[in-house]
This record gives C-alpha cells, sequence and structure tokens, in this order.
C-alpha cells in the first residue's frame, strides 16, 4: 500500500522527503561500503532489491477475496538489516513508481518514511528482541514480518491523517478513519505475511542455510543443525 | 501485478518520445506533476490530466489500454484513499456518526482531482522514458556510482526474476496448485517465493563470474546513444506549463 502521487500537500510531502533523508543517505553509506568490500555482495544486493520488487508479483491465497501481495520489508530486514532496507526500499519504490505507477514521485519520500524506514525497523526490533529472550526462530519470524507490515500501515494511515485531519475530531479521529479502511486488506495481510515469513524461512534453512549463515542470521551452530 | 505492468516498459522502449532527451522529458512530467500538486482542481488539475493522456495517446502512440491498466491500481488507491476524508465523524450523540458534507466532498473530490492528473503525467513519464534511460541521465547527477551500479544490475535482474515468477506460477496453475487446499496453497506460495530468492542469488552469482570474466572491478558504463537536444519540445512545454498557469490565474481573477 503506497501513497498514490499527488495525495500529499506539498510541504507535508517534502517534510516526509526530509525524515526520510537521513536514513536513506545512512543505508547508501551501508551499501557503498558493502559494494566496495566485495563484488558479490552488490550483486547480491541487486538481487535483493529485485526481489523485493517481485514480491509484488506474487499474491498471497486471500481469505477475502482482495489481492494481496507481500511487502518484503521484515523479511528484508532479517536478511539484511534495516539500514540496508533504507535504501533498497528507495530503489524498489522509485522503480514502482516509473515501471508501474504505484506510489508516486512527490510521495517518495512519505512512502519510504513508512515502508524502508518505520517497518523494517519495528519488525526486526521485535526480531532482535524475541531471538534475545530465546524465543523459537519462527516464532520470531513470524512476529517480525507481521509488525513489519502493521507499523507500514499504520504509519502510512498516520501520514495520511496528518495531512487530512477530520474537521470535528482533528488528527485522532481522522487516523482511527484511515486505519479502520486500510484495516479490512491490511490486518489479513500482516497475519498473512506472518504465516508465509514462517514457510519461507523454514523452506530457507532446509535449503539454503549455508547463505543464511553468510549472512548472518544463522549462527553456525544453527546452519549446521539446519 | 501482472504481465501488463511490464509492458509499461515495453511501451518506453517502443514510443517514439524515446528519440527526445531524457532531461527534456523529466522536465514537462515533472513540471505537469508539480502543476496538479500546486494547482486548484478546476481548471489546473483538469488541464494537466488532459494534457498527459492527449501527449501519451497522441504523439507518443501508447495504447489506451496500456495506459487504463497502468492507472488501476493509483485509481483504486485514490478511491480507497479518499473515502475516510468524504466522511466526517460526528459522534454517537446525534445520529448516523460518520456523514458526508459538502465541505468534505469538496475535500475528497480535490484530493482525487490532485492525484489522479500527477499520476496521469507520472504515467506520462513512465511510458515514455525506460528505466535504462533514466540511470544513464543520473549518473550526471552526482550520484555515487556503486548505488547507481546497484540500481542499473537490479533493472536487470528484475525482469529475470518476474519472467521467473511467472514461469512458477504456470506450473503450478498446470498442476491445479488453484484448486488444493488452503494449507497447501500456502506452502506452494512460500516455496515459490524461496525458489525466486535462491534463484536471484544463483543468477547474481552467475553474473559476476560472467563480469569479472570480463574485467568488471567497480562500474559498468554502458553507452548512452546521443541525443539532439529539441528546442521544440522545450518551447511547448514552456508554453503548456505557462498557459495552465494563465489559466489558474484567469479562473481566480473572474
Amino acid at each position: 500500500m503506497h501513497i498514490a502521487e499527488g495525495f500529499l500537500p506539498p510541504v507535508q510531502a517534502g517534510i516526509w522527503f526530509a525524515v526520510s533523508a537521513p536514513f536513506v543517505i545512512h543505508g547508501a553509506r551501508q551499501v557503498v561500503r558493502l559494494s566496495r568490500e566485495s563484488t558479490e555482495t552488490k550483486l547480491l544486493l541487486a538481487a535483493a532489491g529485485a526481489f523485493t520488487f517481485v514480491l509484488s508479483a506474487i499474491k498471497l491465497p486471500s481469505v477475502t477475496g482482495s489481492s494481496s501481495h507481500p511487502t518484503g520489508a521484515g523479511a528484508g530486514a532479517i536478511l539484511f538489516k534495516p539500514p540496508v532496507m533504507a535504501f533498497l526500499c528507495t530503489l524498489v519504490l522509485l522503480f514502482q513508481a516509473l515501471l508501474l505507477a504505484h506510489g508516486g514521485l512527490t510521495t517518495l519520500g512519505a512512502n519510504v518514511f513508512s515502508m524502508g524506514v518505520a517497518g523494517p525497523w519495528a519488525g526486526y526490533g521485535c526480531y532482535v528482541l524475541l531471538r534475545k529472550v530465546k524465543a523459537p526462530w519462527w516464532a520470531a519470524v513470524a512476529v517480525c514480518m507481521a509488525i513489519a507490515d502493521l507499523a507500514t500501515y499504520c504509519v502510512t494511515a498516520l501520514q495520511l491523517a496528518i495531512a487530512y485531519p477530520d474537521p470535528q475530531t482533528g488528527l485522532m479521529g481522522a487516523a482511527g478513519k484511515f486505519l479502520s479502511v486500510f484495516a479490512f486488506t491490511q490486518i489479513p495481510l500482516a497475519i498473512g505475511e506472518g504465516i508465509i515469513g514462517v514457510l519461507l524461512f523454514g523452506f530457507l534453512r532446509r535449503v539454503a542455510a549455508a547463505d543464511l549463515f553468510r549472512l548472518g542470521v544463522l549462527s553456525a551452530k544453527e546452519a549446521t543443525h539446519a | 501485478m501482472s504481465l501488463h505492468h511490464v509492458a509499461i516498459d515495453d511501451a518506453a522502449w517502443a514510443s517514439p518520445w524515446r528519440r527526445l532527451r531524457v532531461e527534456e522529458k523529466t522536465l514537462f512530467s515533472v513540471g505537469l506533476i508539480l502543476t496538479a500538486l500546486f494547482s486548484p482542481p478546476w481548471p489546473g488539475c483538469i488541464l494537466v490530466g488532459i494534457v498527459a493522456l492527449f501527449c501519451m495517446l497522441g504523439p507518443a502512440q501508447i495504447r489506451p489500454r496500456l495506459v487504463l491498466g497502468a492507472l488501476t491500481a493509483p485509481v483504486v488507491f485514490v478511491l480507497i484513499g479518499t473515502l475516510p476524508v468524504a466522511l466526517e465523524w460526528h459522534g454517537f450523540d446525534r445520529g448516523m456518526p460518520l456523514r458526508v458534507t459538502h465541505q468534505s466532498l469538496v475535500r475528497s473530490g480535490t484530493l482525487a482531482a490532485h492525484s489522479l492528473s500527477g499520476t496521469l503525467a507520472l504515467v506520462l513519464l513512465a511510458t515514455t522514458t525506460p528505466m535504462v534511460d533514466l540511470l544513464g541521465w543520473m549518473r550526471g547527477l552526482r550520484i555515487p556510482d556503486p548505488l547507481l551500479e546497484l540500481a542499473n544490475l537490479t533493472y536487470r535482474l528484475l525482469f529475470l526474476l518476474l519472467g521467473t515468477t511467472f514461469a512458477i506460477r504456470e506450473a503450478q496453475k498446470a498442476r491445479l496448485v488453484d484448486q488444493a487446499s488452503f494449507r497447501r496453497r500456502w506452502q506452494v506460495t512460500a516455496a515459490t517465493m524461496g525458489s525466486v530468492m535462491l534463484t536471484s542469488w544463483e543468477r547474481a552469482r552467475r553474473l559476476q563470474e560472467g563480469l569479472e570474466a570480463r574485467g568488471y572491478e567497480e562500474t559498468l558504463p554502458t553507452l548512452t546513444p546521443h541525443r539532439a537536444r529539441s528546442t521544440r519540445f522545450l518551447a511547448t512545454t514552456i508554453l503548456v506549463l505557462v498557459a495552465i498557469w494563465t489559466a489558474n490565474l484567469g479562473w481566480r481573477l473572474t
């Protein structure tokens, strides 16, 4: 769910660009550092960007009949860490705007903040916390994926509420309205993404444990065990 | 997302406007986007929409069906997004808690006009300028080479992965996976995602080996075809933007 072109007032669109910029610049620096370390990492990051884009081509089986697709923010945060995801999401959102007309150029800053900053950081925070308290990997992955999705959706609703406060009840009333309207698709989607995350990482642990070890997702002991 | 979305890039490669310089098309489209953002719905936004549609269907020779397909997702978002703006909260004590008022309708209509006209201007850029051209143009904007390189590689890989994804989906459909149990369909979706991810890593490794064998170290510059500056296009751009703003001003004064 990306905010469409022209949906935010000019000043707010500019503010969201300014808010997202430090995260994107930090992510870009990380990407440049990793790319210079080895060519292989650069190509792996390119593959990750392409994969995040392609995720929108994979429809989730839906209970409500609506068409939903994963955002990949949680999976990306686990695999490549949130700073890198801020830059990769910027790239993916730019591609989605110019190749699919999803999102927009003036709303890019706001979309980057919700999908590339808030989502990955919130999801990854939960993942690290759950791993620290020795929660099972599947619980940490499910919570990370679901929270990343929910955080993206909540921040998007809040951005829209700030832009269009309710004349009677102000920001809170507008936030309630936007959250309610998007909840029909986004809550089932977040739960779905949590389930798909568990199945996806289960699949990767079975067939690509070495890659997960190289990315720091699995410890040596876990990789050997997997 | 379906194959028609990939067709936006195909249309951009085939459009006669590809012969124009990227900076000229960007100036025109971004000028229209900003005009849509800052103008009132009438006449500014409506005129931006008409100009963008005319340019796509006329001189840029984009198929109407493609334009319709590209607009589907943004239109759905605009419809869903403007709904909360159209509804005002009045509390439970005075009848219906959510009501549509004249002001709320005007606000949501204005919002829809800004968004739809801006989206049309964005689609104009997307359907006339291939991503490769845009990335090539960005080299002149002092963006660090490794970042542009990453964007270029991502662009090249994503069509490969899209092809793989569609092939996997077709194979699954042929095996009647859509008729399978709910649980099985979820497992298949996860396996598809995992397979696409592993394929992307494998392709990246093979691409790296191939590039290293050809002396690849830091950058992979590609030749950009020389395109002559079109004074006519530039003059038309300025004329169109000035005309829309004059119409805005005229409407405000009357």
